[in-house]
């Protein structure tokens, strides 16, 4: 594909990147919120008590810091989603999604190196923090890397279909 | 076979009187003293014997000792705190020789007995889940679940886990439990961990547990209304507080 195509590597990468980690995060914020597994399922609030408690289980935060977290994260999840997969500011959005993803993998790896053995939380109750999981979220983290990499590209690099930048000589 | 054994116990309650040999007693009784009915006084005396002993049910008492002998008691509700009609059950798969374990007792497990047990909320049942990487902790199961079954379960428990540094080195679990339980308790306790019994329960517990996918220790398992929330790792009280503060506002 030509470098000036609408489809080159980088676009349907950043495309597809954006895409793929949008729902990701749709449904992690989701799970954590709605606890779809569970028939008739929780309220929000022992929803989000029982996302305090996988939080603590890492034995990191204080309490404050985990209710905090615990009441805020799944929100900021499902809005990185939505963000992603609409486009907005993608940079930035994706920026910030790998360094959230960083800090979970870094506690992750930490934990693991603990040897505790609790649950990941990633995607709701019940899976245990081990070897799949953290190759599962090291693989996350490249791709919200590659994506914001990709997004900082592609600024440089309009839409060959975009239209000029101001001050650009019209061809 | 239940439902008969049931219907008997609702009607006669726990007596082990039996009112067909009871009636089987009457009417020999009456055949020996109606002089129109014949019957040799020998075959009368047999029969006499074989329906005292049916009317006593000596045959089911035998059975009875000798179940009662052989089969250990059901030692889960002797390892739990509270009432079984409480709202929320918390089950605690531990291991008395995991540091964790340990830790999440002494800073969470009291004080969840303190204030959401004693007041009905929540029942805590102990379940023993010893880990094949510690040396003792089967033994200590062991200790704790003959315990259990003079009813002092709660003070070996608490012993156990306020001594592991001391017990974890030697092995030394009497020497753990020498401080809530007397020399007679102690002895009974000791012929129980010398019996077989108490690995049934054991066992019982550990099944349980690989049902519900337990790898390790503590791992806790709350159960309100219907649904089941498994908790792996320790848990700091002020969030399981927290959440069971949501669970009963439901």
């Amino acid at each position: 594909m030509r470098e000036s195509s609408p489809l080159n590597f980088g676009r349907t990468f950043l495309l597809l990147g954006r895409l793929g980690l949008g729902a990701i995060f749709v449904y992690a914020g989701y799970v954590k919120l709605a606890l779809p597994g569970m028939s008739p399922r929780p309220p929000l609030g022992v929803a989000l008590a029982l996302f305090a408690m996988q939080i603590d289980s890492y034995q990191l935060l204080p309490f404050w810091a985990v209710n905090s977290l615990a009441h805020t994260l799944p929100f900021v999840e499902l809005a990185l989603g939505l963000l992603l997969v609409t486009g907005l500011q993608v940079r930035w959005v994706a920026s910030f999604s790998s360094l959230l993803l960083a800090g979970f993998f870094a506690v992750m790896v930490r934990t693991y190196a603990k040897g505790l053995e609790i649950n990941c939380g990633c995607f709701g109750p019940g899976e245990a923090l081990g070897v799949k999981t953290l190759i599962r979220d090291g693989l996350l983290l490249t791709l919200a890397v590659g994506v914001a990499f990709a997004a900082f590209r592609a600024k440089r690099a309009p839409h060959p279909w975009g239209a000029p930048l101001e001050g650009s000589p019209v061809k | 076979m239940e439902l008969a054994r049931e219907t008997h116990r609702a009607v006669y309650g726990d007596s082990r009187y039996n009112p067909v040999g009871a009636v089987f007693a009457v009417g020999i009784a009456y055949m020996t003293l109606e002089e129109s009915v014949r019957v040799p006084p020998t075959l009368t005396m047999i029969a006499a014997v074989v329906s005292l002993l049916l009317a006593l049910d000596v045959a089911g008492q035998v059975r009875a000792h000798r179940t009662k002998a052989t089969t250990p008691p059901d030692l889960a509700a002797l390892k739990a705190y509270g009432s079984k009609t409480a709202p929320i059950t918390m089950e605690v798969f531990s291991d008395y020789q995991c540091p964790s374990c340990r830790a999440f007792y002494q800073d969470t497990y009291r004080l969840v007995i303190d204030n959401y047990v004693s007041s009905g909320k929540v029942y805590l049942v102990h379940r023993d889940f010893p880990l094949n990487i510690h040396a003792y902790s089967r033994q200590a199961a062991r200790y704790a679940n003959a315990a259990a079954r003079i009813g002092k379960f709660d003070k070996a428990e608490e012993a156990l886990y306020a001594k592991q540094d001391a017990w974890d080195k030697d092995g030394n679990l009497e020497g753990a439990l020498s401080s809530v339980l007397t020399p007679s308790e102690m002895a009974k306790v000791r012929k129980f961990v010398n019996g077989n019994d108490l690995d049934a329960a054991i066992e019982k517990d550990m099944a349980e547990g690989n049902n519900l996918r337990v790898t390790q220790t503590p791992t806790i398992i709350i159960t309100c209304k219907g649904q089941t929330y498994p908790i792996s790792g320790g848990v700091s009280y002020p969030v399981l507080r927290q959440f069971f503060d949501q669970l009963l506002k439901q």
